[in-house]
Order: structure tokens, then C-alpha cells, then sequence
């Protein structure tokens, strides 16, 4: 329909967009530009390239901040995995069975939709504190730490509150398939939980793709609850991590910035393999609602 | 040499006694734990040598750089082999440990045989006894740790000015400093600096050097029950004495009651004193030091922007260490004095002393056979004598670690690179009197820092500030009456209140487990009505149903549905840190009410939010229609795919990098308005009251890319979904695309706009991350909004009730207006 042809108009929009998307980027280039800078480049020659490379900041900083990473991959492995299974599951549940109390269950779900984080982050915390029978706490709760301080508390919240989303997610999706697809299996005697397994999750691994992208980046972007439950360092994540790398006494900008970029990594790749996915989960999502 | 003969002979009377007792394999073992790394090459050496002159003793050396203070922990409550003999006393005390700690008096009046000298003679006793507990010392500091003013000697000299002997000549020197353009004092001012940087040792210098003439007012008097005869009954007041005071017990219920009856009051001339002096201070700080944390501080002394800076004595080798990766053009001669006292005014009751202390301060556990203590005293000896000092020394200075501080050990000699620097951090005094808010009770500490902030700013005029301070500090000591539960009665010794009533095992919302018991029923009951009242094959599908559906609304109802009711039962309680809660009716409403800090939030957050719904609305609106507009599909993939590139970078990585982008000195923003030439417009943006909350929202720009592109995704799908057949039919009628824009493109994604409205609001209403991280809700309230208020109450002074009281009115602000939204996007349909 629209074909291409240079116009004025064209060319200003081309040359306007070109200008913001440098203005976006410019702090992230000239980070990269800083991780190979000395403080002395950085100060007397801010716009410059390093005089050399100076891969050992990358180490240096890659020594202090990996095990943050790793920690926080972890966690957000684990969300990913349970995230999936659950919202697939439920997904499948509310979608494809006719039960009596169904819609009771579901619109009391998306009720939780509605609940900020900041209402509960107080009472949560001192829920997981005061959780019996875990961490060494009795059966009233009290006594001992409960979840807190283990890699169960960063991953609890971050499952329960992303498989309402999810099974939102999965349902819909679930929906817009025949029917025909699981009565014919069903026939064949399968178990709900096999035609669970067998047929509806491999058709769904587009949806869940979008699912497991969306609660990666929200669980490895989360700053406060970590903050808050975790005080041992053997298991703190990243965005808690990389503050304290400036803030130790570390006063070359070089190493911090190499730090920075590191932690980029986990989120380069799960863009790199599933951009698309994020987009379409974004999209999708705001088109219905 | 009588040393050593003495320790032959030491060593000769062991060997005979225990040699016989102890054979080869089983030697005495003495654990010794340490956080100070950098000590690791000089410590490993000692320990050897140590082995060595006693063969019978074996040292286990751990340096445990990580959560030293869990790993104490968690050995003490091990017990057994597992506790270590020595260790950081500092990272457990507290009285809890006292009794299982060997008391060091009569070691220290003891010959050490290391040096044939009575130890306590090769040590700096004044640092040892500012560790006193009560009755004995359990603490033996190694070094310590001190700040002091560093400046730069070529700038002095170039400006033409000397090393100020007193006040007045210091407020000359920094005066000729500026006159020479640079900054006279590098300093941080950030709202942590208040907490627990320079701004607070300032404060504390200046108000004990003001007010230390109190001390007999508050100190504990015969009668009391912490009185002690030998420390506070020799006590005269000497304000010139900078020891004189060293051993005095206050007694805190003589302090609070000074300050409740207005002994101690802001308002009085002294105190008011230690803000004007504060302030003629603060002039001569460099522009925008608000915004300034200590690394900012630094690199503009290292690059010679200012003249003078407050270093602690660890940067004494760590500014050796930093010139080494300077070009050697931009290295310069530096030297060290202490703050210069002010001399010729009335008020004032002497010098200003130090607000330092022990850096490494070891303690040795009471543990294993007396001979087996012995042995430790014995190696305690051997680390403290001033051979060993100076190994420790030397080997960590040839392993290019930091050193703290001087060490507490007589008679050392250090290398002559520090020696000169390390000189002005002896003997000074230490701090007795000062204010801070009130024994570091937290929300007291807070209101004051904001108020200080404020009047340091200019917008608090001296005297309403303490008119303002005197309410603080009042309100301070009656909430610390409450925690401590002191009777004000200084005879007798108040145990720690016991708040905690039992938990009441009906309430579900204090026995958890009761809550689980009933959280599973709830849903076991909702499901067995329905399968009941459902027949033949739907029965057996709603059986299945629920059973696959357990595991999810478990964890919900365990982990989001409880907290949530929960946060609602507790907006109505008083419920504080370790006590249950306590119904309390609309009280924490009618507390927010008086909440200036709050109220203060709430414009904060109506600005933010208003510029974030511009921002997430119609800049990304544009941005699509920009990006649409383009003939290529190339280039608008391509443009798209650019402005995703931020998406991967971690939230909290963008939050630093934007800090970084508003540092005064080297900061991406000054220096770009450099470039193009706006030199005079270059801020500290995050320093001054009336530029942090534009600058934060100023964050993100131009606010297309990243976070925000999810507005950027949602337009570019919902404009991309009109049919091309509605667009066919308006181009007959018009070529304008503004015309276009307005009347098809802007209808037709109204759905998108509602979404990204209420996405907005929530975001806004419950962001405090980015706040926290860049500006902790400074200088003084300029950028505090209610969430953050929230966050503090609850985990900064632990008031979990009145918090959660916050929480619930947000949350209602949250769904009404969401509600609001909804219904205004309706009726807009319907028109």
C-alpha cells in the first residue's frame, strides 16, 4: 500500500527519530565507553576513548559481581519453572473443563489483579518471617527466621503473584484452540493431566515463552523484597549486589561501569532469544484489556 | 636484650612444664578469626612466627571477608570447637556477650613477655579504655580509625596560604581558596552523609565541643545504679582536658530527663552555636555539596578541584595507592591537619575532639582449660608488641593492602611514606556529648537530618530550626522512654520492656499456622459444596478440576490473598518491631493526619505522576505516529528495535547509571551542557531542593527507549490494527495527517491510552525504588513521596501498623481512581 519515496517530511521524521534514539542510547554508550577508562580519563577527557583497553576491569569487576548473578539466575530460573507449570496448569483447567464454581474461582483470581504490591509488602514480610514450622520457627511462628534469609522467599512471592497473570495468559489462549483437539483424547481415556501434558502444553510453548520472558525480567529487575529478606550475602541477587559495588570503597567509575554490563548479560540473552515473545505478550495483553 | 632474655627464659619455664604434659601431636589449639583482610600476609607471618617461638601452640588463622558477623553467629550457636578463640569483638557486642569474654584487666597489668614491659604500657590505653564495658575491658583495639582534614599543598601554595592554627585563620584560609576559584572543602552532603557520613562527624564535633560542658548534668550519680566511684567520682568538668572525661558513665535517664525539662535544649545559645558554626562552614563547601556523596567528594579533591577534604586515617595508604593509576602530571603533594578549634567565643568549651575509635578490636572467648586461655592472653601479648606491630605494618603495606589507621600499639615504628600523615590521629580526644537526634533513636535521627537539611538549604531560618529541633528531640526521649521502658527513676536499672504478650493462638492473623488450617479449609469447603451440588460426569470433572487447581490457590491464598487481608487488618493496629499487634481503632489514620513528611509526599507524588502519565502517554503516542509515519519497514523495524536496546539493561543498573548522569562533577548532563556551551547551567541536580524532583522527572529522557517502550509497542500494535480501509476513505477527504492523527488514529487507540493511564497510576503511586536509590527522599523532604514515607515507617523505624496504614490508603487512592479512569474512558464511548 504505502511505498517508499523521498520526501522532505520523510527525511525530517528520519532525521528527529535519529536524534532520540541517540539521546536514549548515549548513556548506556558512553557507560561502555567508562568501563575502560581510568577515573583521570573519565575526569579530563570525558568524551574520549580509552587510551587502552583495560580488559581487567571487566575481571575485577566480574570477580566481585558474578556470584549476584548466578544467585539471581537462579531465583529466576526456579520463578520461570514454577510460573510455567502452574499458569499453564490452572490455564488449562479454567479453559478446557466445565466445573461447577469456575467462574467464582477465576473472577477471585483477577481480583488479586487489583492489589497493589505496596499494600502487602509490609504484612508479607512479616508473614515469611513468621511463617510456623520453617527456619526454625514453631507452630505459632515465632523463635526463629522463617523464610527469610533463603533463596525461597525471593522466589515464593515472585510465583504466587505471576501465575495470576499467567493463567490469564494461558486461558485465553487455550480458549482460541478447537475443542475438538482434547475431546478426541479424552475419548481415547487419557487423564485430564495427561491431555495436560501431551497436547495442550506443547501447543501453548509460544504463550509460554512470552510467560517465561515477562516473570525473567520482572524477578531478576526486583530491587526491594531482596533488599529487605536477604541480608546474607552468599545468596543476595544482583540489583541488591551491584549497589553495593560502588558504594564498598570502590572509587574507580571503570570496574563499576565493566560491573554494570555484566549484569546485563542475563537480560541480552533472554532478549536475544525471546524479543519477540515480549512483544507479543505486551501487545496481546493490551489489546484485550 | 633484657626482652629477649626474658622471653628465653619465659619460653624455657613453658617448655619445662608442658612438655611433659602435652605431647608433639597434640598441640594447644587457638582459633582466631578476623574480617581485616588486608592484614592477611602480616597476620600469617605472625602466626608463624608465633608457632615457631612456641612450639606447643598451634594458631588456626581464618580471615572471613563475607557476613563475618553471621558466621560468629552462627559458631556461637554451634558452640563446641566451632566457636573461635579470638575474634572482631565489634561485629557481636553488645552485653549479650560479655560473660563469655575474658576480662583483659589482669593480663593488662601484667609483664608481657614479648616485651619484658607491663602490656598495658605499649598500649594507647585511651583507645583501650573507650571499650570498657562496666566493670572490665574485654576489648583490645589494634588500630584505629580517625578522620581528619586533608589538603592539598600545591594548591595552598599556589593560593599562598599556611595550615590555619584556629577557626578564624581556617575561615581565612578557605576564604583566599575561593577567591583562587577553587572549592575551599570537598564534602558529601547527601541525606546518608546526615546519617552516617561527614555531615554527621561534623555535627558530632561540633556539638560535643560545644556542649560536653552538660556531661555533669546527664552522668550517672551516686545513688545510681550505674554509678561507679573510680569513673565518674574523680570527674570535674574541664572543657581544655580532652581526656578528662574518658571513663565518665552517663546514665541515659539523666539524659532524657535533660532534655525533656530543656537542661539541654536546641534553642538555648550553645546549641543554636553549633549550626551557626556549621553553616559559616558550609560556605565554603563546594556548590551543589548536597548532592554529593563521598566518592563525588573525593574525585573532586583528586582532581584538584578543591583544597581540602575530611578523610578518615584508611585513606592515608589508600590515597598512595590511588596516585599509583594518577598520571604522574596529575598527582600533587598533600599533607594532614586536624580540624582547627575555635578559639574567642564564649560558648564554646574547648577543642574539638575525634569521632573515631578502634578499627580492629579483638576479643578472646572464655572457653577451654585455663592453661588453653593462658595461651591466648599469651598470643594477644605477641600480636600487641610493637615488633609485631611493625610487621603488621610493613608486610601490609609490601602486599599493597590498606591500613586503617594508626595501630593502638606504643612504640611502632611506620614507614616514613605514612608516618608524617599518620601523626595529627593521635591523641585528639574522643567525642563524649553530642547530638544527633537522640541516642541514635532512628526516627528521631531522621526528623533531625530532614530539619538540618532544611536549614542548611536556607529554607529553615536558624531559630524555627530549633524551635523544630527542641519538638524533635522531645519527642525522641518519650518514645525512647516507651522502647527502653524506663521509669526515670536513675537508681534503678530498667530491664528492656517485654511487649510481647503470648501470640493469642485464636487470632489466625497471629497463629500462622492456624491461617494455613483455615486457608486450606476455605478452599476444601467452596470446593466440596460444588462438587456436591454437581451430578454425573461433571461431578468426576470438577473433582479432577479442583485437585489440579490446589497447588495454585494454595500459594495464592497463602501468599497473596492472606498478606493482602492482612495488611487491612493491621492498618487498624498499633504493631511494632518483636511485639504483637494492638487494635487501635482509626489511630494511625488520625497519626497521618499530623504527618507533614506525608503530606509533604502526597505534592511530590501528584507532580510525579502527572509528568509520568505525559510521559508514558503522549511521548510514546508520538513516537509510534513517528515511527508509522516512515515509508520503510526497514526503518521502522529498525528505529523500533533501537529504542528497545535500554529494555536489556537491569532497572537497577539504569537507576545508577542515571545517578551517575546527574553527579555535578563528571556527571553525563553537566558535561554534555558543557560541550554545548551552557557551562553557567551545569547543577548539582540532585543536590539542590528545587532541581531533585525535576531532575527525577527528568529521568528516562527523552523517555521513548526503555521502561517506557512499552507504551512505544502498545501504540505502534494499536495503530498498526486500524484497517487500512478506514484510512482510504479519510484520504479522499484530506492530505492533513495532524487532521488524520486527530480524528482516526487518536479515537481508535483509545483502549491503549486507558491502559497505559491506569498502568501509569499504579506505577506512580507505588514507585519508591527509583527514589530510594537516587535520593533516599533529599535534600531534606524535597523529594519524599508517601510510598517511601511507608517503606521508612515500617522498615527503617519498624511502625508495621502505621505503615500498613499508609499501604491501604494508597491502595484505596489505587482502586478508585483506577475505577475513576474507567468510567471517565466510558462515558467518553458513549459521547
Amino acid at each position: 500500500m504505502r511505498e517508499f519515496r523521498f520526501t522532505w517530511k520523510q527525511a525530517l521524521v528520519i532525521g528527529v527519530l535519529t536524534l532520540l534514539v541517540i539521546l536514549t542510547l548515549l548513556p548506556f554508550y558512553m557507560t561502555i565507553l567508562m568501563s575502560q577508562k581510568t577515573n583521570g580519563e573519565i575526569l579530563n577527557d570525558f568524551w574520549a576513548f580509552p587510551r587502552e583497553l583495560r580488559l581487567d576491569y571487566y575481571k575485577s569487576a566480574y570477580t566481585f559481581i558474578h556470584r549476584y548473578i548466578i544467585n539471581s539466575m537462579v531465583i529466576c530460573t526456579m520463578v520461570v519453572a514454577a510460573v510455567v507449570f502452574l499458569s499453564s496448569l490452572s490455564g488449562y483447567v479454567f479453559a478446557r473443563l466445565d466445573f461447577a464454581g469456575k467462574d467464582t474461582l477465576f473472577s477471585a483470581m483477577l481480583a488479586l489483579m487489583m492489589i497493589p504490591a505496596l499494600l502487602t509488602l509490609i504484612p508479607a514480610f512479616l508473614w515469611y518471617k513468621n511463617f510456623p514450622f520453617v527456619g526454625g520457627n514453631d507452630w505459632l511462628g515465632h523463635g526463629g527466621r522463617g523464610f527469610l534469609n533463603s533463596r525461597l522467599v525471593l522466589v515464593i512471592p515472585f510465583v504466587a503473584g505471576g501465575q495470576v497473570f499467567g493463567t490469564f495468559l494461558c486461558r485465553t489462549f487455550f480458549e482460541s484452540l478447537p475443542k475438538t483437539l482434547f475431546e478426541a483424547a479424552r475419548i481415547d481415556g487419557a487423564s485430564e493431566f495427561q491431555i495436560w501434558r501431551t497436547i495442550a502444553v506443547p501447543l501453548c510453548i509460544p504463550i509460554l515463552a512470552t510467560l517465561a520472558i515477562i516473570s525473567f525480567v520482572g524477578a531478576y529487575n526486583d530491587y526491594v523484597w531482596p533488599l529487605l529478606t536477604v541480608s546474607d550475602d552468599a545468596i543476595q541477587v544482583f540489583p541488591v549486589g551491584v549497589t553495593k559495588f560502588g558504594a564498598e570503597g570502590n572509587l574507580d567509575y571503570g570496574p563499576v561501569m565493566a560491573g554494570y554490563l555484566i549484569g546485563s548479560i542475563p537480560l541480552i540473552l533472554v532478549f536475544s532469544v525471546g524479543m519477540k515473545y515480549y512483544v507479543e505478550g505486551l501487545t496481546k495483553g493490551a489489546v484485550k484489556g | 636484650m633484657t626482652a629477649r632474655l626474658l622471653k628465653l627464659t619465659f619460653l624455657f619455664f613453658l617448655t619445662a612444664t608442658l612438655f611433659s604434659s602435652v605431647s608433639a601431636q597434640e598441640k594447644d589449639r587457638i582459633q582466631f578469626a578476623t574480617i581485616n583482610a588486608n592484614y592477611r600476609v602480616a597476620l600469617e607471618e605472625l602466626v608463624a612466627e608465633y608457632e615457631r617461638l612456641n612450639p606447643h601452640i598451634q594458631v588456626d588463622l581464618s580471615i572471613v571477608t563475607l557476613n563475618f558477623e553471621t558466621w560468629i553467629r552462627t559458631r556461637m550457636a554451634a558452640g563446641g570447637d566451632m566457636v573461635p578463640d579470638i575474634y572482631n569483638a565489634n561485629f557481636t557486642t553488645g552485653y549479650d556477650q560479655l560473660g563469655k569474654w575474658i576480662p583483659l584487666d589482669d593480663a593488662l597489668n601484667s609483664v608481657n613477655p614479648y616485651t619484658g614491659k607491663i602490656w598495658s604500657e605499649t598500649l594507647d590505653m585511651q583507645l583501650v579504655e573507650k571499650y570498657r564495658y562496666t566493670e572490665n575491658i574485654y576489648q583490645l583495639p589494634v588500630d584505629k580509625i580517625e578522620i581528619a582534614v586533608f589538603y592539598n599543598k600545591d594548591i595552598f601554595e599556589k593560593v599562598g596560604v599556611e595550615v590555619p592554627e584556629n577557626w578564624t585563620e581556617f575561615l581565612e584560609v578557605c576564604q583566599k581558596i575561593k577567591d583562587a576559584d577553587y572549592a575551599p572543602i570537598a564534602i558529601s552532603g547527601n541525606a546518608n552523609s546526615f546519617w552516617a557520613g561527614d555531615m554527621g562527624w561534623l555535627v558530632r564535633i561540633f556539638s560535643d565541643a560545644y556542649l560536653r560542658r552538660h556531661l555533669p548534668d546527664i552522668m550517672a550519680q551516686p545513688g545510681d545504679w550505674n554509678y561507679e566511684e573510680d569513673r565518674n567520682g574523680n570527674y570535674v568538668y574541664d572543657g581544655d582536658d580532652l581526656y578528662a572525661d574518658l571513663l565518665v558513665v552517663p546514665n541515659t535517664e539523666r539524659l532524657i530527663q535533660a532534655v525533656l525539662d530543656g537542661t539541654i535544649d536546641p534553642r538555648s545559645p550553645a546549641f543554636k552555636q553549633v549550626y551557626v558554626r556549621l553553616k559559616e562552614m558550609a560556605g565554603y563547601f563546594q556548590e551543589g555539596y548536597f548532592g554529593s556523596d563521598m566518592g563525588m567528594a573525593q574525585q573532586l579533591f583528586y582532581r584538584q578541584g578543591a583544597a581540602m577534604i575530611f578523610f578518615t586515617s584508611a585513606n592515608v595508604t589508600a590515597i598512595i595507592d590511588d596516585f599509583k593509576d594518577l598520571d604522574p602530571e596529575d598527582r600533587f603533594r598533600y599533607g594532614n591537619f586536624w580540624l582547627p578549634s575555635i578559639e574567642n567565643d564564649p560558648l564554646v568549651c574547648g577543642p574539638f575532639r575525634g569521632v573515631g575509635g578502634a578499627g580492629m578490636s579483638l576479643a578472646a572467648m572464655k572457653q577451654g582449660s585455663p592453661e588453653h586461655q593462658k595461651n591466648v592472653i599469651d598470643f594477644l601479648m605477641f600480636l600487641t608488641s610493637p615488633q609485631s606491630g611493625e610487621i603488621l605494618i610493613k608486610r601490609t603495606l609490601e602486599d599493597n593492602q590498606p591500613i586503617i589507621g594508626p595501630l593502638a600499639i606504643k612504640g611502632v615504628k611506620l614507614p616514613e611514606e605514612i608516618a608524617d600523615k599518620f601523626d595529627v590521629f593521635k591523641g585528639r580526644g574522643y567525642e563524649k556529648l553530642s547530638f544527633r537526634g537522640l541516642e541514635d533513636e532512628q526516627e528521631g535521627v531522621f526528623e533531625w537530618s530532614v530539619l538540618a537539611q532544611e536549614y542548611m538549604a536556607g529554607r529553615l531560618p536558624l531559630d524555627d530550626f530549633a524551635e523544630e529541633y527542641a519538638t524533635v528531640l522531645k519527642d525522641s526521649a518519650r518514645r525512647l522512654i516507651k522502647q527502653r521502658g524506663l521509669d526515670m527513676d536513675p537508681s534503678t536499672k530498667d530491664p528492656p520492656p517485654v511487649y510481647d504478650r503470648a501470640p493469642n493462638p485464636w487470632n489466625p492473623f497471629e497463629n500462622g499456622s492456624l491461617m494455613l488450617i483455615l486457608l486450606v479449609l476455605l478452599f476444601a469447603s467452596f470446593a466440596v459444596f460444588h462438587i456436591w451440588h454437581s451430578q454425573g460426569a461433571r461431578r468426576r470433572t470438577t473433582i479432577v478440576a479442583y485437585i489440579l487447581l490446589f497447588p495454585t490457590f494454595f500459594l495464592l491464598g497463602t501468599f497473596a490473598y492472606f498478606p493482602a487481608l492482612s495488611g487491612l487488618y493491621h492498618a487498624f493496629t498499633q504493631w511494632e518491631e518483636g511485639q504483637a499487634a494492638v487494635f487501635n481503632g482509626l489511630d494511625n489514620f488520625r497519626a497521618m493526619l499530623n504527618d507533614k513528611v506525608l503530606f509533604q509526599g502526597i505534592w511530590n507524588m501528584l507532580a510525579l505522576l502527572l509528568t509520568g502519565l505525559f510521559k508514558a502517554t503522549v511521548i510514546p503516542f508520538i513516537g509510534a505516529e513517528m515511527i508509522l509515519f516512515l515509508m520503510s519497514n526497514r526503518l521502522r523495524y529498525m528505529f523500533r528495535t533501537l529504542f528497545m536496546i535500554p529494555m536489556v539493561v537491569p532497572g537497577m543498573v539504569t537507576l545508577l547509571i542515571w545517578s551517575f548522569i546527574f553527579e555535578p562533577n563528571m556527571g553525563l548532563l553537566n558535561q554534555v551542557l558543557t560541550v554545548i556551551g551552557l557551562e553557567g547551567w551545569t547543577q548539582s541536580w540532585l543536590g539542590e531542593p528545587h532541581l531533585a524532583l525535576p531532575s527525577i522527572i527528568f529521568m528516562g529522557f527523552p523517555w521513548i527507549g526503555g521502561p517506557g517502550m512499552i507504551g512505544l509497542l502498545i501504540f505502534m500494535a494499536g495503530l498498526m490494527n486500524i484497517p487500512s480501509s478506514v484510512y482510504e476513505s479519510f484520504h479522499l477527504e484530506s492530505e492533513s495527517v495532524l487532521r488524520r492523527i486527530w480524528f482516526i488514529d487518536l479515537p481508535l487507540v483509545r483502549n491503549q491510552f486507558r491502559l497505559l493511564i491506569i498502568l501509569t497510576f499504579i506505577g506512580a503511586v507505588q514507585d519508591f525504588q527509583t527514589i530510594l536509590i537516587l535520593t533516599d527522599g533529599g535534600p531534606g523532604l524535597a523529594t519524599t513521596v508517601p510510598a517511601l514515607r511507608m517503606y521508612h515507617q515500617a522498615f527503617r523505624f519498624t511502625h508495621y501498623g502505621y505503615g500498613a496504614a499508609i499501604g491501604l490508603i494508597l491502595f484505596i487512592v489505587i482502586l478508585s481512581s483506577t475505577m475513576l479512569i474507567m468510567r471517565m474512558f466510558k462515558k467518553m464511548e458513549v459521547e
